[in-house]
């Protein structure tokens, strides 16, 4: 069988991204130009600075994945891109440039659901991982709990009624004047902090019990802040993002052991920007090894924003025959699984 | 010489091919779809029809701003994706420019010799009295908040500089100025009445042919450009704007409240150059599982 080269290409949010991936599950570059360093003058993403940099970089980033795949155009069989969910003005830029080049050089064009690139970027690193298996995912725009039944089909078993996870890191963040981006920094502050000195809600909700809320356990961190502002106590931030880190985890973790244990289900992997927090992969691993499930995780440059899992994502549904059109548009509000 | 011209900078989805001093095809859509939908299928039917294909093409010329931001950018990057293809050049065209190319083919007739050589920082011809059969064309793009984006055309050229200008401004300029006025742009059905009652010197509207951008215009001016050597790859290729992002602003302006001094930053000017921030990296991915390095890249 001949090499299957996908062009993978991911601008939804605030990092231009380009992969060349062979096979689905070899990564023969995976670049990334992050605007990080710009939005966070801003403490949090600005969409019309992120379209315009998206923008900006695109041909540079494109290129550059080509030659550090040491390869050429010639050699992609399909462009596979990030058509949502995400921010549109950001997703346009990709998605066009994805359509021209398409278009241009007469090669298949794939669009590709953001978050199943995230799950995607599993397979990378795990040559032997295959559907069925339960994967968590966590990001700063998203918390599902899913079951990967196939490649592309998904049963979504639980979902945030309210922020996502890593909003609720981002806003604790800032709260505390951490900055942004909330999760590395609440996750380096955590270390040194006592996990149980304040007793955070877990945040149960009704009807669902796979469902997740972290509003509650944000609004009670900004009650303790405000508290202690007007009773002139000191805040032990260490203690309060180990507090506030250990909340969010036990409501992630609990959920996605409880899935597998119910269902039976041997395999259970983690997506999204918030999946390389290190106190969530180390409870979800110790968890996963006491109750003989086996633990996936993407290292933490694949749990980021990349083009890498969208090229992985993008093969599969190649395989299938999947295929889209020149009037493939940007969909900020994507649900997964529908197409 | 075959150059694609594209316009996707207002409600209008237009392009077109131009071939030799010829408009080989041109295609326009106003029917409130998305440019996103619109403009790239638009695109494979011009080469279809025309037979031509994206690998012949000697440029791609397109609207550079100013105009709606968003679709801007998917006529930029659309064009961006088109060029990487196969190493096309790009031409970056004044969507205002463009504009007042639309009727350029009166400019000549009614123009007095005088303003045919203006260069660009004659801003002070249009104060001083034109020559009363003096042709000024103002494309006028609505740029909300009671502004219009606009620049001043004699003959096909430039006076003074593109800008994000209140209309009533506009007026007062224009009416100290003397001469002839033609308006066109998505601007003249939101401030026909406004300019009605208050223009004092002899003014037109163009016809709804003309009235709004259109890619042959970008891609004529696409190939006098192309001929004077001014084009960029897609890596330089960049839109203008006008306004910055409101965000960038209202920092701007915050900064400003709270400084009355401003001073370089000491550290910057000791580096000489400013880094690249957004610098593309390739994050390598090893072969085998391995969960070494569990921390994130420093710039992540």
């Amino acid at each position: 069988m001949n090499d299957i080269n996908i062009l993978g290409i991911e601008s939804s949010c605030d990092e231009t991204a380009a992969a060349v991936i062979r096979n689905g599950r070899e990564v023969r570059s995976n670049i990334i130009s992050s605007q990080i360093a710009i939005h966070t003058e801003y403490g949090g993403v600005v969409p019309e600075i992120a379209s315009r940099k998206h923008l900006e970089k695109i041909d540079d980033v494109v290129s550059l994945a080509l030659k550090e795949a040491d390869c050429t155009f010639d050699d992609i069989d399909a462009i596979a891109v990030t058509y949502g969910p995400g921010l549109v003005g950001a997703l346009l830029v990709g998605v066009a440039e994805a359509k021209a080049l398409s278009f241009a050089l007469n090669k298949p064009l794939i669009g590709v659901h953001h978050i199943e690139g995230h799950i995607s970027a599993n397979y990378i690193e795990n040559k032997d991982l295959e559907p069925p298996f339960a994967c968590l995912i966590v990001s700063g725009g998203h918390t599902h709990l899913v079951m990967v039944e196939d490649y592309g089909k998904y049963e979504i078993v639980g979902r945030s009624r309210d922020d996502a996870a890593g909003e609720a890191f981002d806003k604790v963040a800032r709260a505390v004047g951490l900055g942004y981006p909330g999760g590395p920094k609440v996750d380096n502050a955590a270390r040194t902090g006592d996990p149980h000195a304040i007793e955070f809600p877990r945040g149960v909700v009704a009807g669902n019990p796979y469902d997740f809320s972290f509003s509650g356990i944000k609004s009670a961190v900004l009650n303790h802040i405000n508290k202690a502002k007007m009773t002139g106590t000191e805040i032990n931030i260490p203690d309060l993002c180990a507090s506030f880190q250990e909340a969010v985890t036990d409501s992630l973790v609990s959920r996605a052991i409880n899935l597998c244990k119910e269902r039976g289900i041997k395999k259970l992997a983690i997506a999204g920007g918030v999946a390389s927090n290190s106190h969530i992969r180390s409870r979800l691993e110790s968890e996963c090894k006491e109750n003989g499930i086996r633990f996936y995780r993407p290292s933490p440059v694949l749990c980021t924003d990349n083009a890498a899992m969208i090229g992985c994502a993008g093969y599969y549904e190649y395989l299938k025959g999947l295929r889209d059109g020149l009037e493939l548009n940007a969909c900020p509000n994507l649900k997964l699984g529908e197409r | 010489m075959l150059i694609l011209g594209i316009d996707s900078s207002g409600h209008t989805a237009s392009c077109a091919l131009f071939s030799d001093g010829i408009v080989l095809s041109e295609y326009s859509t106003n029917i409130g779809l998305t440019h996103s939908q619109t403009l790239l299928p638009m695109v494979a039917e011009i080469f279809s029809r025309t037979g031509r294909e994206v690998k012949d093409l000697d440029a791609i010329a397109v609207s550079a701003g100013p105009g709606s931001f968003t679709g801007l950018r998917i006529g930029a990057s659309t064009a961006k994706g088109l060029a990487l293809g196969y190493g096309i050049p790009l031409i970056e065209v004044s969507t205002l420019e463009a504009l007042a190319r639309n009727v350029s083919d009166t400019a000549e007739l009614y123009c007095s010799s005088d303003y045919t050589d203006v260069k660009s920082k004659d801003n002070e011809c249009q104060k001083a009295k034109a020559a009363d059969d003096c042709l000024f064309v103002h494309p006028i793009m609505d740029a909300r908040r009671n502004q219009v984006y606009t620049a001043a055309f004699v003959n096909g050229k430039l006076l003074g500089s593109e800008e994000a200008i209140g209309v009533d401004e506009l007026t007062e300029h224009i009416n100290a100025s003397g001469g002839r006025h033609l308006f066109l742009g998505d601007a003249v059905p939101v401030y026909k009445d406004f300019l009605t009652g208050h223009l004092s010197v002899p003014y037109s509207f163009a016809g709804p042919q003309n009235l709004l951008q259109r890619a042959s215009s970008v891609a004529i001016i696409g190939a006098e450009k192309l001929l004077k050597g001014e084009t960029v790859s897609g890596q330089d290729f960049r839109l203008s704007y006008i306004r910055k992002p409101q965000a960038e602003r209202e920092r701007e302006e915050a900064g400003l409240r709270e400084f009355d001094i401003t001073h370089d930053d000491p550290d910057k000017l000791k580096k000489g150059k400013t880094v690249d921030v957004l610098a593309a990296r390739n994050y390598k991915i090893g072969t085998d599982a391995g969960y070494e390095d569990e921390s994130l890249p420093e710039n992540l």
